[in-house]
């Protein structure tokens, strides 16, 4: 019942999440990963026609708050890389 | 030329809620401030920090929700949407993506339903400037509130997508849900546009249109595209689906990325934000405070005051300009006067100065009370207009102008005659033309009594004492 993870599948993910993987990590996470989606295919082959979908695992309602401002302090004073007030960073566009 | 084919376009809009604090921090919600000073941990996603939702940010997109006649879920989950770019510092948006607020509702267009597919809660991300070999990043606008509503794809032209666009903001601006001005990015539309064979029920290839920041912008943008897809399927190309970049200077549109580099965005339930609750009571209170919709104050303005449905549409042009008519109608009953007034005379001071009514500085009370001594005759049309010139500049009343000016009518029946008779007297060849039939000629005579009276007689009762002696 194992989940084969190919290595263009892998590839995908990491660049996705902006990961540089070597051939190493490459391996292991491969072996990790399949081993969280045999879970999934566990859970796949259980009866939950009566269990209600659910996104957290704590049943706690979303705490709120009011529309009030709090005094913040600037936050190019606290961060280095900063010009005119911005951050910058390498050129986004070609 | 594309009567081949049917147009179908739908609707992407963001539009800001006018908050005074984030979505998920207490940093202020502002513009034209100097950059990154109105930042936190919270939005910029520095690590060990948590959400907390705006309560009130929850309340204006239930409030548009209902005037959009949306259903509202009473069970809505945030997501996290993953991409990569400086000005999302977490890495990831959070959005609402498989449980949005609201769904299935509609706008009705002169009789035509434009249907809305969801409407959703979201944070803005930050401000990139591109300057040479660096871009530069302002976090300020990073968390801000919006909401974005998505339309079914049941818009048939560029023509109806403005009016939705405009009807809409109307309705998020007579709300305050949002300022909706576009020019400042609080409203953003992304049209999507395809073409099919007329008869044709599969839809055809789309693409999406981005930086569309003026309605004009839409309308150019939504023909531009129809007219290059009809091009293309005309010669028998296929249209590739994509993302395209209005050019507001050259008016035509670029790719900005194809389908093949289309991002995954790996969306997955918010850990950090619990499901969010929306009780029948929440919906209740808000419902029973919703304002009148600017279709529904129409309605009002004409049946109220018999005012003509183009002049009642300028009105209700924007919220402030509907309310600043009520508040000149509280003191000046001639309701139709007022509207003239306004719609003319105020609107092109407005124009002129590029003000919103809100920097109008003569006040509704200031002004019903120039239209008060017009209304009652005290002082001539002409002489009204002057005042009202002088009000714009000065701080002085309408009273006050013409008092010290001398510019107040006169009840004087004596005077009247007098100046009547001898202008009658001064012109025999006029009057002889008058009493051939030509009768147009009385305003000549008018304007002479006018002139002799220095402004100071009532136009029409100087036309009527001339008619009286002229007739008999």
């Amino acid at each position: 019942m194992s989940t084969k993870i190919s290595a263009s599948e892998l590839t995908k993910v990491a660049k996705l999440a902006r990961l540089g993987l070597t051939q190493s990590e490459a391996v292991s996470l491969t072996n990790d990963i399949e081993k969280i989606v045999e879970y999934f295919e566990m859970i796949k082959n259980l009866d939950l026609q009566k269990v209600e979908p659910m996104t957290h695992a704590v049943a706690i309602s979303l705490p709120l708050r009011p529309d009030l401002l709090k005094a913040v302090k600037c936050a190019t004073e606290m961060l280095p890389y900063q010009k005119h007030h911005h951050f910058y960073v390498p050129p986004v566009l070609e | 030329m594309h009567n081949k084919y049917e147009v179908v376009i739908g609707m992407e809009i963001h539009a800001q809620l006018k908050t005074k604090t984030k979505m998920f921090c207490a940093c202020a919600v502002s513009f034209g401030a100097q950059a990154n000073t109105n930042v936190c941990p919270i939005c910029m996603g520095l690590p060990g920090t948590l959400p907390t939702v705006n309560a009130q940010a929850i309340a204006l997109a239930i409030r548009a929700s209902l005037a959009l006649n949306c259903q509202i879920r009473p069970k809505s989950t945030f997501a996290r949407k993953h991409y990569f770019y400086p000005d999302l510092p977490k890495g990831y948006q959070i959005t609402q993506y498989k449980e949005p607020l609201a769904y299935e509702g509609f706008i009705e267009i002169n009789r035509a339903q434009i249907r809305i597919r969801r409407l959703h809660l979201e944070e803005d991300s930050g401000k990139s400037i591109h300057a040479g070999n660096e871009s530069l990043v302002d976090f300020n606008r990073c968390g801000v509130p919006l909401i974005e509503i998505v339309t079914e794809p049941n818009i048939t032209s560029p023509d109806q997508a403005v009016q939705y666009l405009h009807e809409l903001r109307q309705i998020l601006n007579y709300l305050e849900v949002s300022d909706c001005d576009m020019e400042k990015g609080h409203f953003r539309c992304e049209p999507n546009i395809s073409l099919r064979p007329i008869g044709q029920k599969q839809f055809g290839v789309r693409t999406e249109l981005k930086n569309l920041n003026s309605l004009r912008n839409v309308r150019e943008g939504l023909e531009f595209e129809i007219n290059r897809q009809t091009k293309l399927l005309n010669e028998g190309k296929a249209v590739q689906q994509e993302t395209l970049y209005w050019d507001e200077q050259t008016k035509t549109s670029g790719t900005m990325r194809t389908k093949e580099e289309s991002e995954d965005y790996r969306y997955f339930p918010e850990p950090d934000l619990p499901v969010m609750n929306i009780t029948e009571k929440m919906i209740n209170t808000i419902k029973s405070n919703l304002p009148l919709l600017p279709a529904q104050r129409k309605q009002q303005l004409i049946r109220q005051y018999q005012i003509s449905p183009q002049i009642a549409e300028v009105i209700i042009e924007t919220k402030e300009f509907a309310d600043y008519y009520d508040a000149t109608v509280k003191h000046c009953p001639n309701a139709k006067l007022v509207a003239n007034w306004l719609t003319t005379e105020v609107r092109a001071v407005l124009n002129q100065q590029i003000i919103s009514i809100n920097d109008f500085k003569i006040k509704p009370q200031q002004l019903a009370q120039l239209l008060n001594l017009l209304s009652e005759n005290k002082i001539t049309g002409k002489n009204a207009k002057q005042i009202f010139e002088q009000m714009v500049t000065t701080n002085k009343s309408a009273q006050e102008i013409a008092k010290t000016q001398n510019l107040l009518s006169i009840e004087d029946d004596a005077l009247l005659t007098n100046i009547a008779q001898e202008v009658i007297r001064e012109n025999p060849d006029i009057v002889t033309k008058y009493r051939q039939g030509k009768t147009s000629v009385i305003g000549y005579l008018t304007g002479l009594v006018v002139k002799k009276s220095q402004g100071k007689l009532n136009p029409q009762k100087i036309t009527r004492t001339l008619q009286q002696y002229l007739n008999t």
